[in-house]
């Protein structure tokens, strides 16, 4: 079973981490100041990231990597059409669309005459916007495994992912839970306009579930709430972070995390998700939880994305992290992601 | 507005209202009941004044139910697709548009089809009338004029009340599924 580390083993050792990776890296990122100035990144980040890189002319590239060199993706809605039946749709309307290289049902726009979000085509449930890295957390869960599973979406929001789970589980009974009630009203929305019947909605504390559903599911997606360190190119995304920022962050997916695994019967799978590019927030929160388990298994990937990272400052991480896979705005041309896959294995 | 936690909260699974609901639709649109019913099955969501229709993939009411009783039916967002409200009046919400196109089911009467130019307007909320309506297949008596409005493919794109006068048709928009962006969630 899992046994939680202390609040203050946790803040310990990162904070331990940290001041060895600012002493290391200060006076290197000195010449990047000016830019992470106008970038609104914090000198934290800065060498946080110098030490994940190891090199400051790649945190260079990283930090000046421009939304429009991120795809624009869109996801089909293969509940309602095929994916050459909508890009026919669309070529109509004068929307230039692209097959995406890392998945079958998503497409790249490359110009569009009008904002995605109002052709009729996505009022119509045809399609949903959708991030590249995004899009391929779900397709790591394989829902299709679970045909017929119980499958719990801990952190649902708006529901952008658990709608896709529906798309590789029809007949499953999914059940999404977050504590905004407003995200969950957007997510109705969104199961109304896709046609998606198979979401049981709920304004809860995922916390909570362990009381209700211990080992009962199938299935986990934890898209967990983070620092959004991964959306560093788009401007709206930007603000400076702290060292203190992320820590709280960590707290709380630490928690999450493992009442996700609460949550799994023998044999079940959780896929543990953040929009951050923070080893503090994946690699660490991960090793974490498998120092603390002796049933919980990394399982491999077949999406693309860079190994897990298994070295950053002084922290002992687990190798099996390299698992993991991590996506990269000036090296996959999507928003940062890190995506893990963990497996309760059988007693 | 968030439910408070003291309000009553019923939810029920195949309740009567609901079956109504269904039946009176699909009888002015003319469609299969037996395949809508073979296809969801559906819950109720019982709050002082008025009644929520959900439509789902069967197993999902008792998911529910379950979960609710240590979660507290207040928590409950929702469940499937809301197909539609009772207040007094049977009121088809436009999750039952996507019921149809989900099982691919067209309207055989009570619905009109608009011109391109004519789905624009609909589509930014307005009412409709004269040229933009290329189509009309008048709903039975007992469904004071509500019609589905179909774009010319076919698709729907939300729900209409047919006012005719004289040689005048006019479309009241009741809902569209522009409502998605202008709702602000
Ligand atoms: C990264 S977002 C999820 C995005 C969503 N999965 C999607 O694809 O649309 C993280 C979400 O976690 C929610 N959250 C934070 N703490 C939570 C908790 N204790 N229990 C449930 N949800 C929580 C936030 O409200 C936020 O919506």
């Amino acid at each position: 079973m899992y046994k939680p580390r202390t609040d203050e083993g946790v803040n310990a050792s990162l904070q331990e981490n940290f001041a060895y990776i600012m002493e290391r890296w200060k006076s290197a990122v000195g010449r990047l100041q000016e830019v992470a100035r106008t970038l609104s990144v914090h000198e934290h980040q800065l060498v946080r990231y110098a030490e994940l890189f190891r090199s400051t002319e790649e945190l260079a590239r990283f930090l000046l990597v421009d939304e429009r060199n991120i795809m624009k993706t869109i996801r089909v809605n293969t509940l309602l059409t095929g994916k050459d039946e909508l890009k026919l749709r669309l070529s109509s309307k004068g929307v230039k669309v692209e097959d995406y290289r890392y998945l079958d049902y998503g497409l790249v726009v490359t110009s569009s005459p009008y904002p995605i979000g109002a052709l009729h085509e996505y009022l119509l449930g045809l399609f949903t916007i959708q991030g590249p890295a995004s899009m391929l957390v779900v397709p790591a869960l394989r829902p299709e495994d679970f045909p017929r599973g119980r499958i719990i979406d801990m952190c649902a929001g708006a529901g952008i992912k658990t709608t896709q789970i529906a798309q590789h589980a029809p007949r499953s009974r999914i059940v999404a839970v977050d504590v905004n009630r407003r995200k969950l009203l957007a997510l109705k929305n969104n199961a109304g306009r896709m046609a998606v019947f198979n979401v049981v909605t709920v304004h809860t504390d995922a916390r909570l579930l362990p009381s209700f559903y211990r080992g009962k599911a199938d299935a986990v997606l934890l898209d967990a709430p983070c620092s959004g360190e991964g959306l560093l190119p788009f401007p709206r995304a930007r603000r400076p972070r702290t060292f203190k920022d992320i820590l709280s962050r960590v707290a709380l997916q630490l928690e999450l995390l493992k009442a996700g695994l609460d949550l799994l019967r023998d044999g079940g799978v959780l896929v543990y998700a953040t929009c951050s590019l923070s080893v503090e927030e994946n690699e660490y929160v991960i090793t974490s939880v498998l120092e603390a388990a002796d049933n919980v298994e990394i399982e491999d990937l077949s999406i693309p994305g860079l190994p897990g990272v298994q070295r950053y400052g002084l922290l002992q991480l687990d190798p099996r992290v390299s698992r993991c896979r991590r996506l990269y705005p000036h090296i996959h041309g999507t928003e940062g992601f890190t995506i893990c896959r963990l497996a309760k294995t059988r007693r | 507005m968030p439910p408070s936690e003291n309000e009553k909260v019923i939810l029920q699974h195949g309740c009567a209202e609901a079956e109504a609901l269904l039946k009176l639709i699909a009888g002015c649109l003319g469609v299969d009941l037996a395949l809508l019913k073979e296809s969801v099955e559906l819950s109720c969501i019982k709050r002082a004044g008025f009644v929520d229709v959900y439509a789902h993939t069967r197993n999902l009411g008792n998911e529910a139910e379950l979960l609710l009783q240590v979660v507290g039916k207040e928590r409950l967002v929702a469940m499937g697709v809301h197909i539609g409200r009772i207040n007094g009046r049977y009121i088809p919400m436009l999750g039952f548009l996507s019921l149809l196109r989900r099982i691919g089911i067209k309207p055989k009467r009570g619905y009109v089809r608009l011109t391109e130019g004519g789905v624009k307007h609909f589509l930014y909320g307005r009412d409709v009338w004269g040229e933009s309506i290329s189509e009309v297949a008048r709903p039975t008596e007992n469904c004071r004029g509500l019609v589905a409005v179909l774009n010319e493919k076919g698709e729907p794109v939300g729900w209409g009340r047919l006012q005719e006068n004289h040689d005048h048709i006019l479309v009241q928009n009741l809902v569209d599924l522009g409502w998605y962006l202008r709702s602000g969630v």
